[in-house]
């Protein structure tokens, strides 16, 4: 290095830390990464799952969806909603004790944890799953393919608050942000998001706003679509969006939580053709630290069996990727439920048995599911 | 037992190096909010990756480079909201110290280079990488981060944050 090359090294340094000292609390959170990188591993595995079962279980779906579909919902659970509150509690209403720094909470309404902008209807036939969303960075609803070449057909679909009229980002890639007429959407305004750097435009996912029947505006993330499909695929799934906030019923409930918790992630997901398979996902934080996943996937039918207890060993898959590890588990009435702690406490050997008696499964018959989650 | 094992060692890296992973991310997007997002999203990128993480020989330069490539690839593909870099006003200060004044043009300067020479800039500067390090992490050609610095470095002469070094003061 020259004593340009250095003195430059001394001034990165020093300006990093100037700036660190004045800089807010870190939001880093490895277990957090932990959650969600297991969470992006179990998607890759449940799509390849889904769409053997797709096959399988529905072939009359996918001959009713077949090449252009149809206008109606597809794939959306058929079950009634049910206690869909319409009321809401105080910002705070969902924490069940005093909040915590750490404290990274989904909405929560009454008992509810999982509520969407709005829903699918009409989908392609490459989509294989629908998934409903809550986290503390937002909520919305995803509809995605099988993964062909590392790609997949995608669409995320979310929604701004109500009388808030988005603009366009001012800096897109590095280009203007544009604003581009699109056909109307069952009528209503619609455009594109893009921006005037062309090959930024070129490769990212469509960007389509559109305003709802609700007078909402709603926000269409395309991607893995071929080149043809890139204006039409989303205009089409546009229209068939069912506006308005959907409470999916859940097939599991709590008859209790530990003081201190909260709602940290929640979400279904289902095939996109079919009713099965489908499988509910709710994360909870303890004292702002201590993460317990509660899932519920299609099981054995008739009543519990046995005693719970962990389903296999985890071990590495041919990624080398550890085998999913669904924690201590039981089944019965058709289902299978299991609570995993992130990162086991020292007492975790009394607290995880604690919380599969929590866990209130309530069947493999959708029509028996209940918006009404927590206790 | 494996996954625990696997789950503690990823946790344990992370909680060691996340301060420096946050120093490195500010660098490139002179942001502590969007700092946490790609430190948080490449430490996710990591843990479904961590076995080959493991079986890299330098583990720190495995995440250094899952963090610069995150940065690289919102870039491109990511709809983050930008402000255009320098547009941000000094509150409060309308006389900063030489020192605050100092860091200040660099921010700017660093802020006004295209993204891929900023992570150049910030490999070879801040993480004392070499030319060959530096272009086995942003996988290009050893020419390539040479005629990345030589722009940067020009850029940063052009404005104050090397303006008072070396032959800027001849």
């Amino acid at each position: 290095m020259n004593g340009e090359d250095e003195e430059l090294s001394v001034r990165m340094a020093r300006y990093v830390a100037a700036e660190e000292a004045a800089a807010p609390p870190s939001r880093v959170d490895p277990a957090l990464a932990v959650l969600r990188g297991r969470e992006l591993h179990r998607r890759r595995v449940w799509t390849v799952a889904s769409a053997v079962a797709a096959v399988a279980l529905s072939v009359g779906s996918f001959a009713v969806l077949g090449s252009g579909g149809g206008a109606g919902p597809a794939g959306i659970p058929a079950a009634p909603r049910s206690g869909s509150p319409s009321g809401s509690l105080p910002p705070d209403a969902y924490r069940k004790s005093g909040p915590t720094e750490r404290s990274s909470a989904v909405p929560v309404v009454g008992r509810t944890v999982l509520t969407v902008p709005g829903r699918f209807g009409w989908l392609p036939d490459s989509v294989s799953t629908v998934e409903y969303r809550s986290e503390s960075t937002g909520v919305d609803a995803m509809a995605y393919g099988d993964l062909v070449d590392h790609d997949r057909v995608q669409f995320l679909l979310t929604a701004f608050p109500e009388g808030v009229t988005p603009d366009v980002d001012p800096l897109i890639g590095a280009g203007d942000g544009l604003r581009v007429d699109a056909a109307p959407v069952n009528g209503r305004e619609a455009y594109w998001v893009t921006s005037s750097d062309a090959s930024f435009a070129q490769g990212t996912p469509s960007r389509l706003r559109f305003r709802g029947a609700d007078g909402i505006w709603y926000q269409l993330d395309s991607s893995g679509l071929p080149e043809a499909d890139r204006e039409q695929l989303p205009l089409r799934v546009a229209a068939g969006v069912v506006p308005g906030r959907y409470t999916p019923p859940l097939p599991v409930s709590l008859s209790s939580l530990p003081p201190d918790t909260v709602v940290s992630n929640a979400s279904l997901r289902h095939a996109a053709h079919g009713a099965a398979p489908w499988e509910a996902e709710l994360t909870f934080q303890e004292q702002g630290i201590h993460y317990v996943t509660v899932r519920v996937e299609p099981g054995q039918d008739g009543p519990p069996s046995g005693s719970p207890g962990p389903s296999g060993s985890p071990g590495p898959d041919a990624n080398g990727f550890p085998e999913y590890d669904p924690g201590l588990c039981s089944s019965g009435y058709g289902v299978r439920w299991c609570v995993r702690e992130l990162q086991p406490a020292a007492d975790a050997g009394s607290t995880m048995p604690v919380w599969l008696t929590r866990v209130v499964p309530r069947g493999s018959d959708e029509r028996s599911w209940s918006a009404d989650v927590l206790p | 037992m494996a996954e625990l094992t696997r789950d503690e060692e990823f946790t344990a890296f992370v909680a060691s190096r996340a301060v420096w992973l946050r120093k490195v991310a500010y660098l490139l997007c002179a942001d502590w909010h969007r700092a946490d997002d790609l430190v948080q999203e490449s430490i996710t990128k990591l843990y479904t990756h961590w076995g080959r993480a493991g079986r890299a020989e330098n583990r720190d330069g495995y995440a250094r480079t899952v963090l610069v490539n995150t940065f690289l690839a919102e870039q491109r593909t990511a709809w983050w909201r930008r402000t255009r870099p320098a547009a941000r006003p000094v509150e409060g200060r309308a006389e900063p110290e030489p020192d605050l004044a100092v860091s200040l043009d660099l921010r700017e300067a660093l802020a006004a280079l295209p993204p891929r020479q900023r992570a150049t800039v910030v490999l070879r500067y801040y993480c004392d990488l070499s030319v060959e390090q530096t272009a086995a992490e942003l996988g290009c050609s050893s020419g390539n981060v040479k005629s990345q610095s030589s722009r940067a470095l020009e850029a940063l002469r052009r404005s104050s944050a090397l303006r008072t070094v070396g032959r800027s003061g001849a």
